[in-house]
């Protein structure tokens, strides 16, 4: 499914004195099957801009796109429910949309809530805790006696378990230990590799380098660039001067080039890394 | 008095039988900038908390400041220690910064007639004058906890303890309190404990406490720590990118010196290739 | 839940703004007072002119004021409606079937009106014009003498202040954990009665737990900043009453004592 944003924009509390514009004509189409990073600063629309693909907030202006389902000013699609199946939003911290006694209960009131039999979505919760790296004797378990990490696990699992087509992660792995982090961003790319649309929020430019296709970043309610991984970070002066750090690999080869290294900055795992500046220094 | 901070065989549980500080023992000396390095679920957030009284040990001593811990001298402790938690919204008590920095000073009795100044010289300090007047809802993550590091150097505690304080911060944020902590440490006499998971902000301590299920596994000088690749594997810690990129031209053959600083790195690259 | 003016401070730099946040909560309550007192339509023109001073001096919009009557409205007809019909004294006006309408009634329930206009303007002007912090310290103030009977006075009101500070967090997360669910299929709008509940537990339970974590981080927080209920502490912001104060708290007396004397007169 692909996503297009026609000329969106979304104002917060219109006609107060609150007023604020936190999407301003956005443009924009996400390709079917992506592993798409959505960067920039705290406060420059990323959150706002991922609501809309599931429809939780809908444009005071233009329209949204997604396969075919249009939402827009007017536009309500009738068939909202459907929509947030298809692409399953994991907010931040997502432990805490934890509620049910168990976790078998959790990781089903999705399916349940889009019409799932009880069997189908107890079936579906057994394959889901096993994708997210846990084992069917947690099933039973209460989620609130589970680690920080591990709660975590189960609500994406519960959102993994509507089986939507487009994921789409706000900030993942916020507070995780390092550990914790590499695992989780090795689900998302399990994940993506099954054939899924990955969207993500994220701070660290470490995980976009090494994980993402492409990049959209966004500056005060605008997306300025849509492009490769390998584009974005080639113009560090730009990415600077809104506050956002090259990945320390790609910043490394740039710092090594200026002084008569040729390594491609385009790489983005620390084997070929190694392998590149080895080869230069054995000529 | 040698040493600000003592431990001794200090063990605690949560639930009986279940050693969430297993009989540790360590010292922290005074002015020195510590980092208390560990996965989640190492113990090292209870340390913290033990520390400051607010979780009771199950057995063992602490001393700080020369206090022993207990009842009698609760009050002297903390006054001794300052800590930064890790979500800034949780701690912001006051309904603006300036109420929020005079908490503290209200509960040491410092005379209302002082309160202003101090309010105003540490809201400096912080870079934080311009907000003073400001509601938590419009301050930023980093700056909430700019803003509970100015409280708390505002009761002029010996010890800050930094508990995971840029854990939920953006970059941005989580350089200004960086800086900020780099620009305290520079000031004689402050004893900076960082429990942190992060090996490039643990880098910049003087010493590391090496947490494991409760247990310390190693407390070293930082660069020797951080430079046992396979403990710090075996932990399941990050290793620094400096230190795994010598460590895979050496398995190629090249000679090169170990190094946590990609600067340093970078210098010993270049002397390699025009040596060729 | 954006919307909500009632009750809502807005800053701004005016003399009723600068009046001890003590002063107002005492003026508030002998108008209260005395509104109940019937001097006829001379006795609320005056009270009228008095509220109508106040909200001139606080400089807050007429139309903010307004917002906040809107919402009473209906219950303000809902009693009139019910005094025009059941009451019955003065002169018989108009006999509709069975339902027989006096003059009195008609009387009476225009005070009604007249009365909450005037009490929702004048809790709304002392609302916009006072920081809710200062409100806290007004209690305080207000309620001290009760601690030579030991009631906690000071835990009430730190009680009181933090419960303000955090309850835009606490929106905040609640709208946060309704969009979470929304995104599990919750329809928070529509559904059957069991879905409903259903839906209201995937709200309530996480946030209480989120509420609760918050507790515990604050209890935390404030242990560690050497905070002792039972110790002595200094203020930092203490209330201190001005001549203007003074005034104030004249003119209120004399225009309530006024309205007082001409409604045993009449």
């Amino acid at each position: 499914m692909s996503i297009t944003f026609e000329n969106v924009s979304h104002v917060y509390g219109v006609d107060t004195p609150f007023e604020f514009h936190a999407l301003k004509n956005v443009q924009l189409n996400i390709k079917n099957h992506s592993f798409t990073a959505i960067i920039g600063q705290t406060g420059s629309g990323k959150s706002t801009l991922i609501q809309h693909i599931n429809a939780l907030l809908l444009p005071t202006q233009g329209s949204i796109k997604i396969d075919d389902y249009l939402i827009s000013v007017t536009n309500k699609p009738e068939k909202l429910k459907q929509l947030r199946q298809k692409a399953g939003l994991v907010f931040q911290f997502p432990e805490y949309q934890l509620f049910e006694e168990t976790i078998e209960k959790d990781i089903m009131f999705g399916p349940l809530n889009f019409g799932k039999t009880e069997q189908e979505a107890k079936e579906i919760a057994r394959s889901m805790i096993k994708i997210v790296g846990l084992d069917e004797s947690y099933l039973d378990k209460s989620p609130f006696d589970l680690s920080g990490g591990q709660k975590r696990r189960v609500a994406i699992a519960g959102i993994l378990a509507m089986n939507p087509d487009i994921l789409i992660l706000d900030e993942p792995t916020a507070g995780l230990d390092p550990q914790g982090t590499k695992d989780m961003m090795n689900l998302f790319k399990s994940i993506h590799e099954s054939g899924k649309t990955i969207i993500i929020v994220t701070h660290d430019m470490n995980h976009v380098l090494e994980y993402c296709d492409d990049v959209i970043v966004m500056n005060h309610g605008e997306v300025e660039r849509h492009d490769t991984v390998t584009q974005i970070f080639q113009d560090s002066e730009y990415l600077n001067q809104l506050g956002i750090d090259l990945p320390m690999m790609t910043r490394f080869i740039l710092d090594l080039n200026e002084q008569g290294y040729h390594i491609d900055p385009s790489i983005n795992c620390i084997e070929d890394l190694i392998e590149a500046i080895g080869g230069e220094i054995n000529g | 008095m040698d040493h600000m901070i003592e431990v001794k065989n200090l063990s605690f549980e949560y639930d009986e039988g279940l050693h969430t500080i297993d009989n540790i023992s360590f010292n922290i000396d005074k002015g020195n900038y510590v980092a208390i390095l560990g996965h989640n679920g190492s113990g090292k957030s209870t340390i913290a908390k033990l520390l400051i009284g607010l979780l009771e040990k199950k057995s063992g001593d602490i001393i700080v400041n020369g206090y022993e811990l207990n009842m009698e001298n609760l009050y002297k402790v903390r006054e001794s220690i300052g800590i930064v938690f890790q979500n800034p919204d949780n701690q912001f008590i006051g309904a603006t910064v300036r109420d929020d920095i005079a908490f503290g000073l209200e509960n040491m009795c410092i005379p209302h007639e002082q309160m202003d100044d101090l309010i105003s010289t540490y809201a400096k300090k912080v870079h934080m004058e311009d907000f003073l007047n400001h509601e938590p809802t419009k301050l930023s993550g980093g700056q909430k906890q700019r803003v509970a590091i100015a409280g708390i150097l505002a009761m002029s505690p010996s010890i800050i303890i930094l508990d995971e304080a840029t854990s939920m911060l953006d970059p941005i944020g989580r350089r200004e309190i960086n800086t900020l902590v780099r620009e305290l440490k520079k000031e004689k006499d402050m004893t900076i404990i960082s429990i942190t998971h992060d090996i490039e902000e643990a880098k910049y301590a003087d010493q590391i406490i090496l947490l494991n299920k409760g247990k310390i596994v190693k407390t070293d000088r930082a660069k020797d720590i951080l430079s046992d690749i396979d403990l710090l594997s075996q932990l399941k810690l990050d290793i620094p990118f400096a230190l795994k990129i010598t460590n895979g031209l050496k398995e190629k053959g090249i000679s090169i010196k170990n190094t946590l600083d990609n600067k340093d790195l970078e210098q010993q690259l270049c002397q390699l290739r025009s040596k060729m | 839940m954006d919307n909500m003016t009632f009750g809502k401070y807005i800053p701004m730099n005016s003399i009723i703004h600068r009046l001890d946040p003590r002063l107002k909560i005492v003026t508030l309550f002998i108008f209260l007072i005395s509104v109940f007192f019937d001097a006829g339509f001379i006795g609320y023109g005056i009270l009228g002119i008095y509220v109508l001073m106040c909200a001139l001096l606080s400089k807050i919009k007429l139309s903010h004021i307004l917002k906040a009557i809107k919402p009473m409205l209906f219950m303000m007809l809902f009693l009139m409606f019910f005094n025009i019909f059941l009451l019955k004294t003065g002169d018989l006006l108009l006999v509709l079937g069975p339902v027989k309408i006096y003059s009195g009634a008609i009387l009476q329930s225009a005070y009604i009106f007249i009365r909450l206009v005037l009490i929702i303007t004048l809790t709304t002007i002392m609302t916009s014009s006072t920081k809710p912090l200062e409100l806290t310290l007004a209690i305080e103030s207000l309620l001290s003498p009760l601690k030579k009977v030991h009631f906690p006075v000071h835990e009430l009101a730190m009680m009181i202040s933090i419960a303000l500070r955090f309850i835009p967090d606490l929106l905040d997360e609640a709208k946060r954990i309704m969009k979470a669910q929304a995104s599990r299929g919750v329809d928070f709008n529509e559904g059957t009665f069991t879905e409903k509940i259903k839906s209201i537990i995937s709200l309530i339970i996480p946030l209480f737990i989120s509420a609760f974590q918050r507790a515990e981080d604050l209890a935390n927080a404030m242990e560690s900043r050497n905070y002792n209920p039972e110790a002595r502490r200094t203020r930092y912001q203490i209330l201190t009453w001005n001549l203007s104060d003074t005034v104030a708290l004249a003119v209120t007396l004399l225009v309530c004592f006024v309205v007082i004397v001409m409604s045993f007169l009449i």
